[in-house]
């Protein structure tokens, strides 16, 4: 016990005695940490040059992100990132200003940008848009008709809202001029075509079997309505498209039956082309088509050409149409052959109006195939092959295609199955962006393993007695020379390479790597900060290297959109001789379940065990939770899955037990804790499944010590009863092994709008909401620390921990203002955990904030300090956590839509890994305690070593002159 | 003098919009954030209530247009906010801005002073409406790094032991060298009388006790 006590205290003593705030030095910004914006995949994109600053693209994406890239490096220029439930639907451009329309719950929000800069100029917020219809949704989009149209002379920005709502806007400051709801339910406005003071819809309205065409025309100026109906049947809206308007007419074109119609807006002519006469006749590649012709706006403002595709017998073709604005005919332009592989298209003008098209095709494992073409002269422009591999990113989705104006080149935003883009110039790759992990659903640190474990020692070394026994002892001696002659060819290289570290002073990078930095050897480096991380997307699964500034090591893409990624384990960590392993889950209908390895993305098959587990199993049965027992299975030494098929409820909590010994195992319910009428789970805390706990107590000023609280079936649950208003925020600590609540704590008056964040760790729970009382208004932190008594050196009676033992901990709990909202809390983990923790707050700012437990620690006195406090070294409580901006993390970085923070120990004690991530990724090494078992920066050892041999010299110099003159006084 | 001149005719013109709208008890927030545009980041975002209503700030472009040589101006400005009081944040990572207590009722926008930690009820000092707000200051993350300096280095403690040694070591003698006969003598028999001269001197009085405790312990083993 005094052993303990004494040893206790020394090591917090250690600790605490460094400085609690930890923050950078300008010139280390970027080196350890390093950040990955992102911002998902494109909905909408577009070109836009400037007249200065030459060529960007402009973005919309599903993460509702607007963003603008630099085309030449595919920097982020600027970035707006909208909260997570408000969905753009679309975004266009005009001259310098980009207008967005978003929907937020049932009001849609049109916003007006500055292309260069990403400020607003302007937003309007729409309501009551679709209340008088009950919104019929004919195409398999899930947003029906939202659409912006420049009017020409600069007066207004249409826009057609929930295929409802047409309204126009002043294009200077959003102010509405007029607006017009469609009161017929039955009818679904698609498209906005504007041309000479008038604005046309293009709507779809039901009978019986089909749909009739409607144009609704509008005054540009007071939006008087007249309506109009076409006759025409069309099954399906892909079946129609508009084109044309602001400099010429507007047309609509359709398929009906077996013709193509085509009608000028503003008047009742049709013009038909009858289907047959394409097949064969004038497009000889659709004389094998066996499918629905599709047809494809190529969005090329207001220019009539557009495409139709048609599935063949031996793949795909098409074949580029266009409407003569004059005659009001369609005329074939241009026929694509047909080809075996999916092919993408896209098309632009150049500057002497000419059209051209792009068709691009994944013609194998590694290459994608670029045709340029120019359908009015028929002339080829070019013909790329680009690098591009399916294994990692699927087939092809979209392509947006641009002439360089400056130098005549083609270049190209490519976006692919997994939702990454890339972007091509002529026949490279310029860059690519990684846009799936925008979406990471979750993500691991995986150890690697270490270098001298992985060689041909590995062999000698993992050798069962049996084994040994049945070699020769020659041979085994053979064996053992020829890996010593093996590992003599490093030593000249390891030699070099510990000179250098050794004047250098950096310790970080390993020996062997620094010598041969061409390969990349995935091991241990000498602190352990070079792990993996390995994400998981919708459809994808990403290993970044921590080092390197998270290059891609490997990924793979597991291209089927039925099934969603949706849990990852690491079910074996890096031991001797056996590869790390990921297990994955995906499900829809069935469960699938992946085995991999970790170190390449590869299906794992164990060499020995050949009946083992599959790597790649389907289970015809809708998993509910899936869950990695603290169990590792001796022959492979994989942890085991246990996965339950029941269903468990949110409202309540329940406790399961595993029963029999056989496949299928049951479960039953052991307990199960229903929370009061109108209480919802706002949030549950997780202790972390491996942690270290130091010291099993809290040395106090005067040698005694409080004796923490480890039940490690302990969690925290926040719930906000909204039945009570205002309403108010329940934490719950309960056992889940037997169900009792062990504390409860009310806070009345929380804000119900604002999240709640819970974290736990060892014996404290710290939890972060927004309160607004009489007293205060502003966001909250409590933290707990749970003791096993109140009084110093008692513990609990049974030397064994329970949980059927009834006793309670004692709740130390203090609450600080806070001057920020959070999204996320993390808590630092290190090797032995002796470091003091660090929380990790996510703010709202998009900022990772740091605080230290020595602040947020709920023995801060609240009175003025005695000198056993001052031997404690706490600090007086003070009611707000200083906003100080030194403890910032993440400096002036954005790191935008934090929806988690990760932590892993390194090899030092003093440092901890962390992981942030959500939209963007950002990842950094934190020293809670400063890094007290590394020299610090500043230390230079060449001064020292020049010092010392300064030292020498000066001995070696002075030694015979001293000794002479010594012999002299003698002598004379 | 001429742009802050037009500056409130702009304040002015702005506060028309702030009247309610009749059918709706919604009001709007509006506002001028002080450091100029081309300093202020376009995702800085204005926040009420921790996030309850908010939005990002907005450039006036027509404003611009019009007056090529005065500042951008920005309006922070919220629509749809009934009636109530709120904290108000100006989330920027650039710029620390203070928080402002706003009372949104018929009479109109109101904002306050507010000071973390203190008590909801008690109003800070009223500021003027639209809110002027300029940054507290900029926001800096990095610790500055303490250069080589001389004074810095006089400052050190082990530094100014050894210069006291120094003066000891080479400036005494001297001193010493330096007075004259009567003054030395003096000196001397002051140091004669003076009762620490008289005290033992450590060392010998330790290497006396050391040898006697060595000759003891060669000598033990002859009694035993």
């Amino acid at each position: 016990m005094v052993r303990l006590r004494v040893f206790a205290f020394v090591v917090s003593l250690l600790v605490w005695h460094v400085e609690f705030v930890s923050s950078l030095y300008a010139n280390q910004a970027g080196v350890i940490d390093w950040h990955h914006q992102y911002i998902g995949t494109p909905k909408t994109s577009f070109f836009h040059k400037f007249v200065s600053r030459g060529a960007y693209v402009l973005v919309a994406s599903d993460r509702n992100v607007l963003a603008s890239i630099n085309v030449r490096s595919g920097n982020l220029d600027w970035r707006q990132v909208f909260d997570e439930n408000e969905n753009i639907l679309a975004f266009k451009g005009y001259e310098n200003v980009a207008i967005s329309v978003s929907k937020r719950d049932h009001d849609y929000i049109v916003r007006s940008w500055e292309s260069h800069s990403g400020f607003m100029l302007w937003e309007n917020r729409i309501k009551d848009v679709g209340v008088m219809n009950s919104n019929p949704s004919i195409g398999d989009d899930d947003a029906p008709g939202v659409e912006v149209v420049f009017a020409a002379d600069n007066l207004g920005v249409l826009a057609l809202l929930e295929g409802t709502t047409v309204i126009n806007l002043n294009f200077t400051d959003g102010n509405q001029i007029w607006r017009s709801d469609i009161t017929d339910s039955s009818t679904v406005l698609y498209k906005l075509v504007e041309f000479e003071q008038k604005v046309y819809s293009v709507g779809l309205k039901k009978s019986i079997r089909s749909y009739t065409i409607e144009v609704n025309t509008y005054n540009i100026s007071n939006g008087i309505l007249k309506t109009q109906s076409l006759s025409s049947k069309i099954d399906h809206i892909k079946d129609m498209i508009v084109l044309g308007g602001t400099t010429q007419n507007g047309f609509i074109i359709w398929k009906e039956e077996n013709n193509m119609r085509v009608n000028r807006l503003d008047t009742t002519v049709i013009e038909q082309a009858p289907l047959e006469a394409l097949y064969g006749t004038v497009i000889p590649s659709f004389a094998n088509a066996n499918g629905k012709l599709e047809l494809h706006d190529l969005n090329l403002g207001s220019r009539t050409e557009f495409l139709v595709q048609v599935p063949t017998n031996e793949g795909n073709t098409a074949a580029v149409f266009k409407v003569d604005p004059v005659s009001g005919r369609l005329l074939v332009l241009y026929d694509f052959e047909e080809k075996p592989e999916n092919s993408v298209y896209s098309a632009t003008f150049d500057k002497s109006e000419r059209l051209i098209i792009s068709r691009s095709r994944i013609t194998a494992e590694d290459v994608a195939k670029v045709d340029i073409i120019a359908p009015g002269p028929r002339l080829v422009l070019g013909s790329y092959e680009m690098n591009y591999s399916l294994n990692s990113y699927g087939d092809l989705k979209k392509s947006v295609l641009d002439v360089d104006s400056k130098a005549t080149g083609y270049r190209m935003l490519v976006i692919s199955a997994d939702g990454s883009m890339h972007f091509w110039k002529d026949h490279e790759v310029v860059w690519k962006s990684e846009e799936s992990l925008a979406h990471t659903i979750e993500a691991e640190f995986l150890d690697l393993p270490e270098r001298k474990l992985w060689t041909q020692e590995v062999d000698e070394l993992a050798e069962q007695p049996e084994e040994a026994e049945t070699i020769s002892p020659l041979a085994r001696y053979i064996r053992r020379v020829r890996t010593h002659i093996e590992q003599l060819k490093d030593l000249p290289a390891y030699l070099i390479a510990y000179a250098q570290r050794f004047i250098t002073g950096d310790y970080e990078v390993e020996p062997i790597q620094l010598a041969r930095k061409s390969k990349i050897s995935l091991h241990r480096d000498t602190f352990g900060f070079r792990k993996l991380l390995i994400f998981v997307t919708r459809t994808k699964l990403i290993a970044l290297d921590t080092n390197n500034k998270g290059q891609i090591v490997w990924s793979r893409y597991f291209g089927n959109d039925i099934f969603e990624f949706n849990k990852i384990f690491v079910v074996r960590s890096s031991t001797v001789k056996y590869p790390p392993l990921v297990f994955l889950k995906q499900e829809r209908i069935v469960t699938r379940l992946f085995r991999l390895n970790a170190l390449t993305g590869e299906n794992f098959i164990p060499t020995e065990n050949k009946e083992h587990f599959p790597s790649e199993l389907s289970i015809p049965i809708i998993i509910k939770r899936i869950l990695k027992l603290p169990i590792e299975e001796p022959d492979e030494r994989t942890h085991i899955i246990a996965l339950i098929d029941e269903e468990l409820k949110a409202r309540s909590l329940k406790g399961y037990h595993v029963e029999n010994n056989v496949q299928p195992f049951d479960v039953t319910e052991v307990w199960s804790f229903g929370f009061p009428e109108g209480e919802s789970i706002a949030a549950i805390g997780h202790r972390p499944q491996h942690e270290k706990v130091a010291s099993l107590g809290r040395v106090l000023g005067d040698r005694s010590v409080l004796y923490k609280y480890l039940n490690p079936h302990l969690i925290a649950v926040a719930t906000l009863s909204t039945s009570t208003n205002p309403t108010s925020l329940n934490v719950y600590l309960i056992d889940t092994f037997k169900g009792s609540i062990l504390h409860h704590a009310i806070h009345e008056n929380v804000g119900s709008s604002q999240p709640v964040r819970i974290a736990q760790i060892e014996n404290l729970v710290v939890y972060h909401f927004w309160s607004e009382n009489f007293n205060e208004k502003g966001y909250v932190v409590v933290v707990y620390e749970l003791y096993e008594s109140e009084t110093p050196d008692q513990r609990f009676e049974s030397p064994v921990f329970t949980s059927f033992a009834h006793e309670r901990p004692y709740v130390s709990a203090q609450a600080y203002m806070f001057p920020y909202g959070v999204n996320a809390i993390g808590i630092t983990t290190t090797k032995h955990g002796i470091a003091t923790r660090e929380f990790l707050f996510a703010l709202d700012t998009n900022q990772v904030f740091g605080i230290s437990k020595r602040i947020l620690d709920p023995r801060r006195p609240q009175r003025a300090l005695t000198s056993e406090d001052k031997e404690e070294m706490l600090i007086p409580y003070d009611p707000a956590i200083p906003d100080n901006k030194k403890w910032v993390l993440s400096y002036h970085l954005s790191i935008a839509g934090i929806k988690n923070i990760i932590t892993s120990p390194a090899l030092l004690e003093s440092t901890s890994l962390v992981l942030v991530y959500g939209l963007d990724l950002w990842f950094t090494r934190e020293a809670p305690s400063k890094t007290f078992d590394v020299l610090s920066e500043d230390f230079s050892k060449g001064t020292l070593l020049i010092t010392i041999f300064g030292l020498i010299l000066g001995i070696l110099i002075t030694k015979p002159m001293v000794r002479k003159k010594k012999v002299n006084s003698r002598w004379y | 003098m001429r742009s802050s001149i037009s500056l409130c005719l702009i304040l002015v013109f702005l506060s028309l919009f702030a009247i309610p709208s009749i059918c709706i008890e919604t009001y709007k927030i509006e506002g001028r954030l002080v450091p100029n545009l081309s300093q202020l980041e376009p995702t800085t975002k204005i926040v009420l209530d921790g996030g309850k209503y908010s939005t990002l700030i907005r450039k006036n472009g027509k404003f611009k247009r019009k007056e090529k040589k005065t500042n951008d101006l920005i309006l922070l400005s919220r629509d749809n906010v009934p009636p109530g009081s709120y904290l108000l944040e100006v989330s920027s990572r650039k710029f620390i801005y203070p928080k402002i207590r706003i009372d949104v009722d018929p009479r109109g926008v109101r904002p306050f002073v507010t000071i973390t930690g203190s008590e909801w009820s008690y109003n800070g000092p009223a500021l003027q409406y639209p809110l002027e707000l300029s940054a507290r200051s900029t926001a800096d993350y990095f610790l500055a790094r303490e250069g080589f300096s001389i004074t810095s280095l006089f400052a050190n403690p082990y530094i100014i032991m050894m210069g006291f040694s120094v003066v000891i070591l080479f400036i005494m003698p001297k001193m010493m060298a330096n007075l004259d006969q009567d003054a030395l003598k003096e000196l001397q028999e002051n140091q004669a009388q003076n009762p620490l001269a008289e005290m033992p001197d450590i060392s010998t009085t330790l290497a006396n006790y050391l040898s006697d405790f060595l000759v003891e312990m060669v000598m033990l083993p002859r009694y035993s």
